[in-house]
């Protein structure tokens, strides 16, 4: 037994050395270039297997253990981005750190009732989408820079969003880290990101979050006037008004909706302004 | 977009997403003001839809709880909100 533990040491003291070496020539590597992607996957490819074996450990969560490994992998990849050889900080360890982060983050927000902000929720839902996207395109998982190209961010971007998300979780559930800073606050993306944009990407985020709330609505109300719902005649008889009126507002509404299904992207419109209202019958 | 108090919860959507669509466009075209002006509109005319969500026929044809609902869009107009104040404090 001595011997295969002996063995073990030797193996795991050749992966790390080796993961150090890959690191190294990462942070000299320019980029973007091939040769860093290059890199990069050798060094996702190496440690893959630590994703999984973390990802197993939280199989009691419930939830399936390809969606943890797949959490845990953004977690990998938040990891080579920012790993600093400097600190002297093993790899696995720091990529452990956050890998388990990524999962329990995953499971927060599968399971939690702390109310997350809506641009980390359509942050974490593009992500996972293009990382979904690229796997089944491709069959491997994608490079932070091919990640980025897909969400259309470079990758220093997406790394500060994978550190804000790694920010976020603290904020949200890690308490052992919370009782040395009771309360932190959220980061924003400006604060990530502190390059000046005409657009900053969590404004952009919030819009768009609200836009789907408002589109996801939409849908609610659409599917509810075709499929349920009272007669025009009971809901006029109980709003005071006829169910002429009640038919008249139902049919511009949707007319209202359609014209905003067919409408162009407001980007090829220019300066259209939206059109006015017209008052209704009630 | 006029936020007149008739505006029916499907017009009004359908009208805020064109708003939200075209403040976006002004934030990228670096017209923070008039980006800032479309958010506006569109909390102004929640604000106004809200104070006659009960009168709303589509609502009860749909239907829908007026309590969903009213949680939908103050959410959704809270979060506007924040996204105003934070780019006024921004403002020099």
């Amino acid at each position: 037994m001595r011997g295969e533990g002996s063995a073990q040491s030797r193996r795991t003291a050749r992966q790390e050395l080796e993961n150090e070496t890959l690191l190294a020539r990462l942070s000299a590597a320019p980029s973007p270039s091939k040769q860093r992607s290059s890199l990069e996957e050798r060094i996702i490819a190496r440690n893959i297997g630590l994703v999984k074996s973390i990802a197993a450990r939280f199989a009691s969560s419930g939830e399936p253990l390809d969606d943890l490994i797949q959490a845990g992998y953004i977690g990998l990849l938040n990891a080579v981005a920012n790993y600093d050889l400097a600190r002297n900080t093993r790899f696995s360890t720091y990529a452990t750190h956050l890998i388990q982060g990524e999962i329990r983050h995953y499971i927060r927000d599968r399971h939690s009732t702390i109310r997350v902000p809506q641009w980390v929720q359509t942050m974490n839902r593009r992500i996972k989408l293009a990382e979904e996207n690229f796997f089944q395109e491709h069959g491997q998982p994608p490079t932070l820079r091919e990640l980025g190209q897909a969400l259309e961010l470079n990758e220093a971007q997406l790394a500060a969003l994978l550190r804000g998300r790694d920010a976020m979780t603290y904020v949200s559930i890690d308490k052992e880290r919370r009782t040395s800073d009771p309360n932190p606050s959220p980061p924003s993306l400006e604060e990530i990101l502190p390059e000046s944009q005409a657009l900053p990407l969590d404004t952009r985020l919030r819009i768009v979050a609200a836009i789907e709330q408002l589109a996801a609505m939409q849908q609610h109300i659409v599917q509810g006037l075709f499929y349920q719902g009272k007669s025009q005649s009971e809901v006029g008889e109980e709003l005071g008004i006829s169910q002429r009126q009640v038919s008249r507002i139902k049919d511009r509404a949707l007319d209202e909706l359609r014209n905003t299904l067919l409408s162009l992207d407001p980007s090829d419109r220019g300066q259209e302004e939206p059109k006015e209202p017209e008052g209704t019958e009630n | 977009m006029k936020h007149t108090a008739d505006v029916d919860l499907l017009s009004l959507i359908g009208r805020a997403i064109e708003e939200l669509r075209l403040s976006i466009g002004r934030f990228e075209d670096a017209d923070r003001e008039a980006a800032l002006a479309h958010l506006g509109t569109v909390v102004a005319a929640i604000d106004s839809y809200l104070e006659r969500l009960d009168r709303d026929p589509l609502l009860r044809l749909a239907p829908i709880p007026p309590s969903e609902v009213r949680d939908g869009l103050t959410r959704i107009r809270g979060d506007l909100d924040e996204v105003i104040a934070a780019h006024d404090a921004a403002a020099p």
